[in-house]
């Protein structure tokens, strides 16, 4: 029985040190922050005091590098006076209550490059025009200004190029200066592939080894010309009018064809079309290729195209409504070519429009339609998608693997003979199957971490490319202390951005200031204000404007404030 | 397994023949009563619990669409597809249909892959069973020897040993120790493929064609081990009490004065009259063994069930997930009324009102 005291004997310390560790964890947290360098204002009106900031951040093990930031972050804000409750919150519960309802205080996204993002419509026009403000829309600070407002609609309707590069130069400034959701850090991306078994990547800005372009133009090195893709999560909807995740509709995009695509560089070049003249600010003129076959056999006309446009908008596809909607008409001028009018003249209807609509089968779609109707199209399946573009649909078990094989057939011939696309729940099995030959490729973006545990195997190998989009923190502007662009200005001024690059980017990535990427340089500005990081000088800003101190640092609104929303 | 089954049933057939004789008949007729009663009361459990996942859905912050925002979503499409789920529907009338749906067999269609749910459910669940059947086949077989030999060897050493065994590997958690044995057995002596069902690439004509090949097995191997690891021990430590339980018993000290090998005594005579609360508790834990995949065909890569209710819960899929939370309770409380009735009928003393 001697084992037995010995057991409990041994619980009952595990549980003091447990408990122990549990409290001590809990006083280290508890850190009052004053701003020990300003001058302090006693008895201080209580109802003038700034509200609390609550920081939705998410938890450690979806993102490790938004959770530390995060917290980094909050500590320097303490420190210029304000209150930070740091809340971890799963993604779905913060793009419901932030990103679509607007109710957040403050949160952090990473925003994805996309090619189709290169012309900066994006990030310029949708992200900080008064229109997308509202519930759902993209303006999540809800950043109002007339005067930005006016420069978006230029830049949105103007078909003259260097009109709409001026107007988004001077929108970068604006944006710099009033800091609604400013722009953090964008990444180095890292890929790996496995070299001995392939070679001439081809990256394509945005999306890196998961570009149209790689696919096209990697180039298998032995006899196995299958590329293995090791993802993160597999595949949901090959229905390209119903689908809304990215993933499905890269892969669609090797299925079917466009009628231009976007190059590695995020230019337009011609696809299905053979030329794409603009007539004048509403009217384009589109020719198209006549060797193009479906891959059950049947030819892709200008009905095809036609058919496409009008019905993605007939039965209100999700995917395609923000492309189509604005096409006012569309006529066939001849067997090859048709005329598109605009209801509106829109600057995007190339880089936006015609790259993102996929061409869809008329003979297969139609049918479905006339027998059943709109919300069958939209709900139906689509298990074997029947497309024109250069990969042809082969097999697919959910959870599994997803299959694609070459089309001989094509105008533009893979070098590859299929893809196989396997889903990893974990990103250690894609660093694994990495290793041990099994994974070809993968586009996650490899840590510092997983970078020394792929040097196991000597065939793995790495390629760089710069990253389009950011992690942007989003302010609130409909809310106090958010609403005051002082208030901003030194929250931004408080985001220790060096020390976040050195500690958890590890080096990965860069300090950016335009959510334009200064790698896209016929649109970026880099002549504008860069608010890095400088406690002093934010807490200089905060007091020229009025803001007190009470005795414990904490911050405090002066008598009468009235927020400004601007710089004016 | 089946022997020992029917054996219990043999027994039992047995016993209520001379409760009959003895003029109870009256007995099946209760019992008729007894299952009928079971059934209902089923009935409005699962009715109950399909009410609570309906609304447990629509209160949790989030929604299957605003995660998509920030990869191009604007506002008219998310209102768009908002009319295409059916959600722009108030919350009593999507319950209303969901319901009505319900006792049609129509569980929706799942917002994710456009699918009906049941059909969905039908693909991942083949998956699930292969690996529950395995592993529950693994778990039984040594939980019920390894049990009876610990109970024949009570108060020994390997006794201790055993059953301190049995419950460190009950408290362990399922996805540590697949971890650990993935670690050991496919990264470091690289026996074992890392995950998946089969090798990536590998085609099959059908399922069974896949499920009987070599390649499947190897795959196979360590996930099954890892879940019958860890249901091992509810038939190891019950066959171990039945069992002491049993070797008091008047009949196997006969059976040792009629001179019979302890091996004899072991098998035919102490272990089959201590299976039986082993059989029931094997109708239980199939229940929730096809719940309890989920962290086991996470950990895996493996298409199963599990995985499934992971994915549709993080991307909000509504239908998908009621629809599997539906169909595990389903089958944990369909084989719990199998263990209810079928102990009823075999244990003529338990009470049937």
């Amino acid at each position: 029985m001697k084992l037995k005291k010995y057991v409990a004997l041994l619980l009952i310390v595990l549980l003091t040190v447990g408990s122990l560790a549990g409290c001590s964890g809990k006083a280290s947290e508890e850190k009052t922050a004053a701003a020990s360098s300003v001058e302090t204002t006693e008895g201080l009106d209580p109802a003038n005091k700034v509200p609390a900031i609550d920081f939705w951040i998410q938890s450690q093990t979806k993102d490790p590098i938004r959770y530390e930031a995060g917290l980094m972050i909050a500590e320097n804000w303490k420190k210029l006076g304000f209150d930070v409750n740091v809340e971890t919150r799963e993604w779905a519960s913060m793009s419901a209550e932030g990103m679509k309802a607007h109710e957040h205080d403050v949160f952090m996204v990473k925003w994805g490059g996309k090619p189709e993002r290169v012309d900066p419509y994006h990030w310029l026009y949708s992200m900080h025009n008064s229109i997308e403000a509202s519930e759902g829309g993209y303006n999540v600070a809800g950043y109002i200004n007339p005067e930005y407002d006016q420069l978006a609609d230029t830049f949105a309707t103007s078909t003259d190029v260097s009109e709409r590069q001026v107007a988004a130069k001077e929108m970068q400034r604006l944006l710099a200066q009033d800091v609604p959701q400013p722009p953090m850090f964008k990444l180095k991306l890292k890929n790996a592939y496995n070299k001995t078994k392939f070679e001439n990547l081809t990256p394509g800005i945005g999306l890196g080894v998961y570009s149209f372009w790689n696919f096209m133009n990697i180039t298998p090195k032995t006899d196995d010309k299958i590329l293995n893709l090791g993802q993160g999560g597999d595949i949901n909807l090959l229905n390209p009018l119903a689908t809304k995740t990215g993933q499905d509709i890269y892969m669609l995009k090797n299925i079917y064809d466009p009628l231009v695509r976007l190059d590695v560089n995020g230019e337009v070049v011609n696809w299905l079309a053979t030329e794409v003249k603009a007539i004048d600010a509403t009217t384009v003129e589109v020719s198209i290729r006549d060797d193009v076959k479906f891959h059950d056999g049947e030819s892709l006309t200008v009905d095809d195209v036609k058919f496409t446009f009008e019905f993605a908008k007939e039965i209100k596809s999700p995917t395609y409504s923000q492309h189509v909607r604005n096409i006012a008409s569309i006529d066939i001028f001849d067997e090859d070519t048709l005329v598109f009018k605009l209801e509106k003249p829109l600057a995007t209807f190339m880089s936006n429009t015609l790259s993102q609509c996929l061409i869809l089968p008329e003979h297969i779609w139609k049918p479905l339609y006339d027998e059943k109707g709109a919300e069958a199209c939209l709900t139906y399946e689509n298990s074997q998608p029947i497309g024109s573009g250069p990969f042809v649909f082969d097999y697919w078990r959910p959870n599994e693997e997803f299959a694609l094989k070459a089309n001989k057939a094509h105008f533009q011939v893979p070098k590859i003979e299929g893809i196989l696309r396997t889903p990893y729940p974990q990103t250690f099995g894609i660093i694994q199957g990495l290793i041990a030959g099994e994974v070809d490729m993968t586009s996650y973006n490899m840590t510092p971490l997983d970078l020394e545990e792929v040097k196991k195997s000597e065939d793995v190998g790495i390629v760089e490319l710069p990253d389009m989009g950011s992690y942007v923190i989003h302010y609130n502007m409909r809310k106090a202390p958010f609403a005051d662009v002082t208030a901003r200005r030194a929250l931004t001024m408080a985001i220790p951005r060096q020390a976040i690059l050195d500690v958890v980017f590890d080096g990965g990535a860069l300090k950016t200031f335009s959510l334009v990427s200064e790698d896209n340089n016929f649109w970026t500005n880099q002549e504008i204000e860069m608010l890095d990081f400088d406690l002093e000088k934010a807490t200089a800003e905060l007091k020229a404007a009025g803001y007190l101190w009470d005795e414990n640092g904490k911050l405090y609104y002066p008598e009468n404030f009235e927020a400004k929303s601007y710089v004016q | 397994m089946p022997l020992a089954t029917l054996y219990c049933l043999r027994a039992a057939k047995a016993q209520t023949d001379i409760y009959v004789l003895n003029g109870k008949v009256g007995r099946k007729m209760r019992l008729g009563k007894y299952i009928g009663k079971r059934v209902t009361l089923a009935f409005f459990t699962l009715l109950i619990m399909v009410t609570i996942v309906f609304f447990m859905f629509r209160v949790i912050p989030g929604d299957p669409i605003s995660m998509y925002i920030d990869q191009g979503l604007d506002q008219e499409s998310q209102q768009l597809m908002m009319e295409m789920y059916g959600l722009d529907k108030s919350v009593p009338e999507q319950y209303a249909i969901y319901l009505k749906g319900l006792f049609v067999g129509d569980m929706g269609r799942s917002f994710t892959y456009s699918k009906p749910v049941a059909e969905v459910i039908g693909e991942r669940f083949l998956n699930t069973l292969v690996l529950t059947t395995t592993s529950l086949m693994i778990a039984f077989t040594v939980g019920i020897t390894g049990g009876s030999y610990l109970a024949w060897h009570r108060g020994t050493k390997l006794d201790l040993f055993g059953t301190i065994l049995a419950l460190i590997i009950r408290c362990a958690p399922v996805f540590w120790t697949g971890m650990i044995l993935l670690s050991v057995f496919a990264f470091k002596l690289e026996w074992l493929p890392l995950g998946g069902m089969t090798t990536v690439g590998s085609d099959f004509n059908s399922f069974f064609d896949k499920i009987f090949s070599f390649d499947f097995l190897k795959h196979l191997i360590l996930p099954a081990l890892t879940s019958a690891l860890y249901s091992m021990a509810t038939p190891t430590l019950l066959m171990r009490t039945s069992m002491l339980e049993v070797v008091k018993e008047d009949y196997v000290e006969l059976a040792f004065a009629k001179g019979l090998t302890e091996k004899q005594i072991r098998r035919r005579h102490a272990m089959r009259t201590a299976l039986l609360p082993v059989v029931t508790i094997f109708a239980v834990q199939a229940g929730l063994a096809i719940g309890g995949s989920v962290l086991v065909e996470t950990v895996f890569r493996w298409p199963g069930m599990g995985r499934e209710i992971v994915l549709a819960v993080g991307a909000r899929d509504y239908p998908m997930a009621q629809g599997a939370f539906l169909f595990i309770g389903l089958a944990t409380i369909t084989f719990n009324l199998i263990a209810d009735i079928l102990y009823a009928y075999l244990d003529p003393r338990v009470s049937l009102d």
